[in-house]
């Protein structure tokens, strides 16, 4: 298909533009929405998305969409893209809630996806104390009040 | 999903405006860099135990984490990734104690080793009944002033949460002989306690009925009529707001029929089985039916003699209309069963589950799969604290943060 040589400019929103081919810019679901609409526009403003992580989701997109398209060898394929997935989602806090949130927005739903459970693996295993401390939380109980909470989740201290 | 607003210039270009959700709009300082639904999102891929923790971050977390709206989102997740459940079976101890695992599904022909995790625990237990959506139901002995002597009353528990309610005194002069049953209705998303006791003169018979809804402020009993003479048995289970067990019939001690309770209109009826009912029968639950599941060949138990199951299906309670499967042992089972096994229950319609009446090191479950013909032994790791225990294998397990 021609349709597949197609580029499409993706501005951040600083306005800088990212030019990506057409496969790509459709695994952002809300772009290809919008393709199918029958828009043919060349040039996407994409208003909440700064570059540095627009750069990272079109990263993330042109990886799985070159995987995609290996034929044979599907297993490889498949283990080099998790390992992929790994490394890329091993962000620190902020650029990590930035990603969700534009995978959300965008509609990226495996970018959506790591990124949620990268946030779930880093609690899993926290105190209530380092989970404050991580996510900038204060702490509203009154002693009396945090004695009475510990106390009904006591067995979730246990080793 | 809809996709945000959009806006089609004049010029061929498109400009995507930020779709402002209300969570989005006016945000506690405690919450999440992200709007509600993805910060439900991010908690129900959290284990049990982590969410118990989360709940005492801060206020905030501790209300979201206890809302309906992110229990029943935690529920359905959960349902999709069923587990085992064993619960070490010890009067001895006076302590139950629960550990689960995930559920292999077709584990393949080697065995496959799954992790355990230990529970949460519950003291004074006195009698064992069983599970339902996440909740489990035991007898415990309550002390009750002017008696001398310990009164059995049912307990909820949710080994997933550490969260336990005891129950009010049956409605009842005798102590002894409680069976109870967890339902759970899901129009109303109620959980009902079906209890009975058994009579003490003259033929030995279920009597008392009485039903208590969970969630009530003042939980109670209420007595409900039942016109089937029958005394009941600790073989239950409950499948789309039904109760179902095991019973036999007046003046006989073999089970041959099962009694069905319905939990919405709280009405008995009663489906006769055509034979007595093994010893190892267990009811399981076939594609959302009721099924008996049992040794074949008029053998009592599962044992490594065993050379077949009966699998029963309640086509129609109405009919007491029942379709037979037989499933034939390959010739493997006799080289991978060396004990007597105890048949824990079906995963989706093609595997049978069991698992040794005493724990052993390794500890293991068997896994025959019907369609294929095959028997796979699948290593537990995590029990070996419990050699030589009697443990009970639950299956399909589902964890439950909602709070009683």
């Amino acid at each position: 298909m021609s349709e597949s040589n197609k580029k499409i400019s993706l501005i951040s929103s600083e306005g800088e533009a990212f030019e990506v081919s057409e496969a790509v810019a459709r695994e952002f679901e809300i772009v290809a929405h919008m393709l199918e609409d029958g828009c043919s526009g060349s040039s996407i403003p994409i208003t909440t998305v700064d570059s540095n992580i627009l750069g990272k989701v079109i990263e993330y997109c042109t990886k799985h969409v070159e995987v995609g398209n290996v034929e044979g060898n599907s297993e490889k394929a498949e283990k080099d893209l998790e390992e992929f997935d790994k490394r890329f989602i091993a962000v620190e806090m902020n650029t990590l809630f930035s990603l969700i949130l534009a995978a959300n927005y965008l509609n990226v739903k495996g970018l959506l996806n790591i990124g949620c459970q990268k946030v779930a693996d880093t609690i899993k295993d926290m105190k209530p104390e380092e989970v404050r401390s991580i996510f900038n939380i204060e702490n509203d109980y009154t002693p009396a009040e945090e004695e009475v909470v510990r106390k009904e989740n006591e067995w979730a201290f246990q080793p | 999903m809809q996709p945000p607003r959009q806006n089609v210039s004049k010029g061929g270009e498109l400009t995507i405006y930020r779709g402002v959700t209300r969570s989005m709009t006016r945000r506690h300082r405690n919450s999440l860099p992200v709007p509600d639904d993805l910060a439900m999102e991010i908690f129900t891929r959290l284990p049990s135990k982590a969410i118990a923790r989360c709940r005492c971050a801060c206020k905030l977390w501790s209300s979201m984490l206890r809302s309906q709206d992110f229990t029943e989102l935690f529920l359905t997740k959960s349902c999709a990734r069923p587990q085992l459940l064993f619960v070490l079976d010890d009067y001895s101890v006076g302590e139950l104690v629960f550990i689960s695992s995930p559920q292999p599904e077709n584990p393949e022909e080697n065995s496959y080793v799954v992790a355990s995790n230990p529970l949460a625990f519950f003291p004074r237990y006195i009698g064992f009944y069983g599970c339902t959506n996440g909740f489990f139901c035991y007898g415990a002995g309550r002390n009750l002033k002017g008696l001398k002597l310990p009164v059995c009353v049912p307990v909820i528990c949710n080994p997933s949460t550490g969260q336990s309610l005891t129950m009010p005194r049956l409605i009842s002069k005798k102590k002894y002989g409680v069976q109870s049953y967890l339902g759970y209705e899901p129009m109303e998303k109620e959980f009902k306690v079906l209890s009975m006791n058994k009579s003490r003169t003259g033929e030995v018979i279920s009597v008392e009925h009485q039903v208590l809804t969970l969630g009530t402020k003042k939980l109670s009993w209420r007595l409900v009529e039942c016109c089937i003479p029958h005394r009941s048995s600790s073989k239950w289970i409950c499948i789309s707001g039904v109760l179902y067990y095991a019973a036999s019939a007046a003046g006989s001690f073999e089970n041959s029929m099962v009694v069905c309770f319905d939990l919405r209109s709280e009405k008995f009826c009663s489906v006769m089985f055509s034979k007595a009912m093994p010893r190892s029968t267990t009811l399981v639950n076939y594609d959302g039916k009721l099924g008996l599941l049992m040794s074949g060949d008029s053998h009592d138990d599962v044992t490594r003699a065993t050379t077949s199951f009966e699998l029963w299906v309640l086509l129609d309670a109405a009919q007491h209309e029942w379709s037979n499967h037989v499933y034939v042992l390959p010739p493997s089972w006799e080289d991978v069963v060396s004990e007597d096994m105890r048949i824990a229950g079906m995963v989706a319609v093609n595997e049978i589950v069991l698992a040794p009446w005493f724990q052993s090191v390794p500890s293991y479950v068997i896994y025959f799969n019907v369609e294929r013909k095959t028997i796979t032994k699948v290593g537990i790791q995590g029990l070996e604290a419990f050699q030589g225990e009697s443990f009970k294998t639950y299956l399909n397990y589902v964890e439950n943060v909602k709070l009683l």
